[in-house]
């Protein structure tokens, strides 16, 4: 169930708003672990028995695809996620748009002199192709959306869609992902201590404030090309007193000086990006970190490391969720991607994470020591998930 | 869309992907999951207002819109909806019989009691 998040901007909506957000959410967590693991029945079952005895290729995730798709279970499935999806941006909009008003004038309290400085957009900045061409997520207006004077909206929407979405497994503020890649870093690594940290494509900086936290000494920046979500994520952030700036930025053409940043990060970014975009992004991560400074992007993991099923599981957001780079991304070699933009090979670095805000520090600090592996529980949103993080040291 | 609705956007721009085989089924299914979202809302509201009645007598909007369920409420609340999702559900992705294998599911228990009947 989505639980009220932790600052001024949330907007409670009536109890009927209330209802509903719980009612996808529970939809939500139903169908990717009741009826998710249903699917998967079905295909050992009954859909790979017949491939094999069709002497049928079962090599990739498409081979997957190709043959489930005619079995009800996949239908229904799909049907279901799919107007669930649609669900939470809407029950997410109503409860903003009717709060509106409210709500700008919360955002506009917490500007001030601070805020201007922590907030720097770039008019002459297009959005570009990959974000504006489709409604990513298929969130209506995207990242970037902005409904008349009130040009915050596509942050509002994230943030309150994501809660929706996550049915509780982001983290209360949902920064989950940025506190475990970062608590993973500063607890194995722990003589590192950045002093400039980017985050790359940061949205509404939920996940760039978890580094703020974990490196309190450090200077963060998060960037993004919506100045939708800069200016909510700026007022959310100022809100819970964490100092972070926030700068209107293509991640493909950062105008950070060579070798002045020592974290370059990410978060289920890649995937939005065109794999052209993608090299360009890891070649300008190269360029800008400072020789020991290190890259890292936690993502969705490459289709070569997982069982075609769990590949198949995976794309379904690449042909049904707006996501049209996904599937591209993560067919991608990760390493010679690294290799490529730079980095040598025996810095690379590939990791599994659980979820820290889901344990106590101790817990977690045991649970890290041993190396795991990626299973289908990787970066699969539902129980027993595992965040998979890759990037190398300069 | 709602008079509230008019001025801003709820819909999805691109077209939509079609599950099944007739477009009716996929328009019917969001139909379905709407109205059960409703129907949530409503079961939601209809216990929000019996505790309401049960514990203080007649309330007022603003307490009504105040009340807080407990822990143990909420946990019950999504046990219950599990419940629903597996009752509404429980017909998708079952295997289907056709009419002609009923058919002959029919014949074939008409064979058996005529074997059993005619020595």
């Amino acid at each position: 169930m989505p639980q009220p998040l932790k600052h001024s901007l949330y907007v409670k909506g009536t109890t009927e708003q209330q209802s509903k957000q719980d009612f996808v959410s529970g939809l939500r967590g139903f169908l990717l672990n009741d009826m998710a693991a249903n699917m998967k029945e079905c295909f050992e079952s009954e859909v790979q028995p017949q491939m094999i005895r069709d002497q049928k290729k079962l090599e990739t995730g498409e081979d997957v695809h190709d043959a489930i798709k005619s079995k009800n279970v996949f239908k229904f499935y799909s049907s279901m996620r799919y107007n669930a999806q649609e669900m939470v941006w809407r029950n997410a909009l109503r409860a903003i748009h009717e709060s509106k008003n409210e709500l700008d004038s919360r955002i506009n309290a917490i500007k001030n002199e601070q805020s201007a400085s922590k907030l720097h957009l770039d008019p002459s900045l297009a959005i570009p192709k990959n974000v504006s061409s489709v409604d990513v997520h298929l969130a209506p207006g995207s990242y970037y959306r902005e409904d008349g004077s009130a040009n915050w909206v596509g942050g509002a929407l994230y943030d309150h869609g994501l809660n929706i979405f996550s049915f509780g497994m982001m983290g209360s503020n949902l920064d989950d992902i940025g506190q475990s890649m970062a608590q993973y870093i500063r607890k194995k690594f722990p003589d590192f201590a950045p002093k400039t940290i980017l985050d790359l494509g940061c949205t509404i900086g939920h996940n760039t404030c978890a580094w703020k936290i974990t490196y309190p000494e450090a200077e963060v920046e998060g960037i993004d090309v919506a100045p939708a979500c800069l200016r909510y994520g700026n007022a959310r952030a100022l809100d819970q007193g964490v100092d972070v700036n926030f700068k209107q930025m293509d991640a493909s053409a950062l105008s950070f000086e060579n070798e002045s940043v020592d974290v370059v990060f990410s978060s289920m970014f890649l995937h939005e990006l065109s794999v052209k975009n993608i090299k360009r992004v890891l070649a300008e991560a190269y360029r800008v970190l400072r020789p020991g400074g290190l890259m890292l992007h936690m993502e969705l993991p490459p289709n070569d490391s997982l069982e075609p099923y769990d590949a198949f599981y995976l794309d379904w957001d690449a042909y049904y969720n707006n996501e049209p780079f996904y599937k591209a991304f993560r067919d991608q070699d990760f390493t010679q991607l690294r290799i490529d933009a730079g980095f040598q090979k025996d810095k690379l670095i590939d990791f599994i994470t659980p979820q820290y805000t889901y344990m106590d520090s101790e817990t977690y600090t045991k649970a890290i020591k041993v190396d795991a592996d990626i299973d289908e529980n990787t970066g699969r949103l539902a129980e027993g998930i595992q965040w998979f993080g890759f990037g190398a040291w300069k | 869309m709602t008079s509230a609705d008019q001025n801003f956007n709820l819909n999805t721009r691109g077209k939509r992907p079609a599950f099944f085989a007739s477009s009716e089924t996929d328009a019917l299914m969001t139909a379905l999951l709407e109205t059960m979202s409703q129907l949530w809302a409503t079961r939601a509201q209809v216990n929000l207002l019996q505790k309401a009645l049960i514990g203080k007598g007649l309330l007022t909007a603003e307490e009504l819109e105040n009340i807080q369920r407990s822990d143990n409420e909420k946990a019950d609340e999504h046990q219950a909806m599990q419940n629903f999702f597996a009752d509404a559900f429980r017909s998708m992705g079952v295997p289907t019989q056709s009419l002609a294998s009923r058919k002959k599911e029919i014949d074939d228990l008409q064979g058996e009691t005529k074997n059993e009947a005619d020595p």
